[in-house]
């Protein structure tokens, strides 16, 4: 009975309904009583919970009478029709019942043609010849498939040693790739992305002027991107985070600075001088800033370690030359920036996927 | 002028309130399902998807100074299509690509929180449904409808408020061993 009380009491103090003198008499009692103030607590957690519960029961009842007071308003759901709804709906789940009902249908209707030329006796072993020899003719072509399966996964890259290497990254979902010139001395360039898948590409431009190239990869193995993660930002200020991904190795490998001026080796105006640590191999990696979006291409080590990047700006110089070539009017650079909210190990998994190892060949 | 918009619906969805919820319901429905009819849903799939993405949105609604870092719309999207792409892996039913056409945030903290909320309305629901009757009815009634002792006790058939307590009392006591019980169980 006593407890009956005391619950009752902690209730009437949390719900704040006790009057002062019997708060203040409450709270010494709990003070002084580490009993007492555990259950309150306790039960602190406990209505807590019961009440969460209510409300979350009352909201699922909210939303169930919406949804149905929608559904017979006929505001929702009447976009079934719009796609083909259930139809499309029912053949998406049954496809691979159907399928299979196909095969089975397939396979019973050939045994029953088979059974059928064995019981007609008078043509049964020409026709089995027939069969057999189909068969074999199939199972031939099935090799030779298989074969052309594996040439397409052997290697890309010729037997020989490369003769120049760097980084490059992805502007357009389509597979047009931008690094740096010099990244580019042989005719035959491989990209390898950081799967260790490899695609042929081709030189659309190169201006060694700029330090700037524009590949195409040109690969039927090549699947086009929906769209890319980051975009391309002129913008940038001084002393401003930046990252950087590429492949001074064959394993990506990233790295983080500042930039560190808004010009390059001895004023050059075409570069910014960043800070970062990079190697031979980053030539042509993106250089990021920490919203995701692209503002230079990582280019040159001078002798006193300084690093360099050209311009964003320079991009868009390349692109818009190169579609004035009717064979690449239809590129288009990537736009918009998706991995804007997320921090920088997110960013990277995105970004990851957009640059490649670039080797090219003589 | 959206995000005032937006502002007011989710104020009024923390509060329970059927015109907010049947506006963004309204304005998102067809988006989702359209989503998850392309992506090998149905549309009892699409209304279970966004049903939950309410209690998400309601979940976060209701903590203090909280705020939506975009469209409401964009939100209800990436939460739908988290909680879709859950559901196809546990259904084995992932056929590789999901189109993602509109943009998309981050949303798995917020998914990480509702799913310890859902579990613990669920071990409620299983110590309601466990304690039987009158005392679910009673606890219901003081402490989810908030109805007076005396009212409850005249309801129920009681002779006097006291008794009506005492036996609340008890109920509760029932209703919190069988509730932590499951707690420690699934903690």
């Amino acid at each position: 009975m006593e407890d009956v009380l005391l619950l009752d009491a902690a209730e009437r103090y949390m719900k704040g309904s006790m009057n002062q003198q019997e708060k203040l008499f409450f709270e010494e009692l709990r003070k002084n009583n580490p009993e007492l103030d555990q259950m309150v607590v306790e039960q602190t957690f406990f209505l807590n919970e019961v009440e969460q519960y209510g409300d979350l029961k009352a909201f699922k009842h909210s939303l169930h009478e919406v949804d149905t007071k929608l559904a017979e308003e006929g505001i929702i759901r009447k976009s079934d029709l719009r796609f083909g709804g259930k139809v499309v709906y029912i053949w998406k789940k049954y496809k691979r019942t159907v399928m299979v009902a196909a095969s089975i249908a397939g396979i019973v209707s050939m045994l029953t043609v088979a059974l059928a030329s064995v019981y007609n006796n008078s043509k049964s072993n020409n026709d089995l010849t027939k069969l057999s020899r189909e068969i074999d003719r199939l199972k031939a072509d099935n090799i030779n498939t298989n074969k052309k399966l594996d040439d397409v996964k052997r290697p890309k890259a010729p037997n020989a040693p490369f003769i120049s290497g760097g980084t490059g990254f992805l502007i357009d979902a389509k597979g047009y790739m931008i690094t740096n010139a010099h990244v580019l001395k042989g005719k035959t360039i491989v990209a390898t992305n950081q799967k260790g898948e490899q695609f042929l590409a081709k030189i659309c431009m190169k201006d060694e002027n700029r330090d700037i190239a524009i590949l195409k990869i040109d690969d039927k193995d090549f699947k086009p991107f929906t769209s890319l993660p980051y975009s391309i930002n002129k913008l940038v200020n001084l002393a401003e985070p930046i990252y950087t991904l590429g492949y001074p190795k064959d394993e990506i490998v990233y790295g983080e600075g500042y930039l560190s001026s808004e010009t390059g080796y001895k004023s050059d105006t075409l570069t910014y001088q960043i800070a970062i640590a990079a190697d031979h191999g980053n030539s042509g990696g993106p250089v990021l800033n920490k919203k995701g979006d692209v503002i230079g291409i990582l280019t040159d080590k001078s002798e006193g370690g300084a690093v360099f990047a050209v311009k964003s700006l320079y991009i868009f110089n390349a692109v818009e030359n190169l579609k004035k070539d009717p064979a690449h009017a239809n590129l288009k650079l990537a736009g918009k920036n998706s991995i804007n909210n997320l921090d920088r190990v997110g960013q990277v998994k995105k970004v990851n996927d957009c640059v490649f190892l670039i080797k090219s060949y003589e | 002028m959206n995000i005032e918009k937006d502002k007011i619906l989710l104020e009024g969805l923390a509060k329970n309130d059927k015109a907010a919820v049947e506006a963004i319901y309204k304005d998102n429905f067809n988006m989702v399902q359209s989503f998850i009819l392309n992506n090998n849903g149905s549309t009892d799939d699409a209304r279970d998807i966004f049903q939950e993405a309410m209690i998400v949105l309601y979940e976060k609604s209701r903590v203090a100074n909280f705020s939506l870092h975009c469209q409401l719309k964009t939100y209800i999207y990436s939460v739908c299509r988290r909680l879709w792409l859950k559901r196809l892996q546990q259904l084995n039913r992932f056929t590789g690509q999901v189109e993602s056409l509109e943009e998309v945030v981050p949303v798995e903290e917020e998914l990480e929180n509702h799913e310890k909320l859902n579990a613990d309305f669920m071990m409620m629901e299983q110590a309601m449904s466990k304690i039987g009757e009158p005392c679910k009815s009673l606890l219901e009634a003081y402490y989810i409808q908030k109805k007076h002792m005396q009212e409850i006790a005249e309801g129920f058939g009681y002779t006097n408020a006291d008794n009506a307590k005492t036996q609340k009392y008890k109920c509760l006591m029932r209703l919190k061993k069988l509730f932590f019980a499951q707690y420690k169980n699934g903690q």
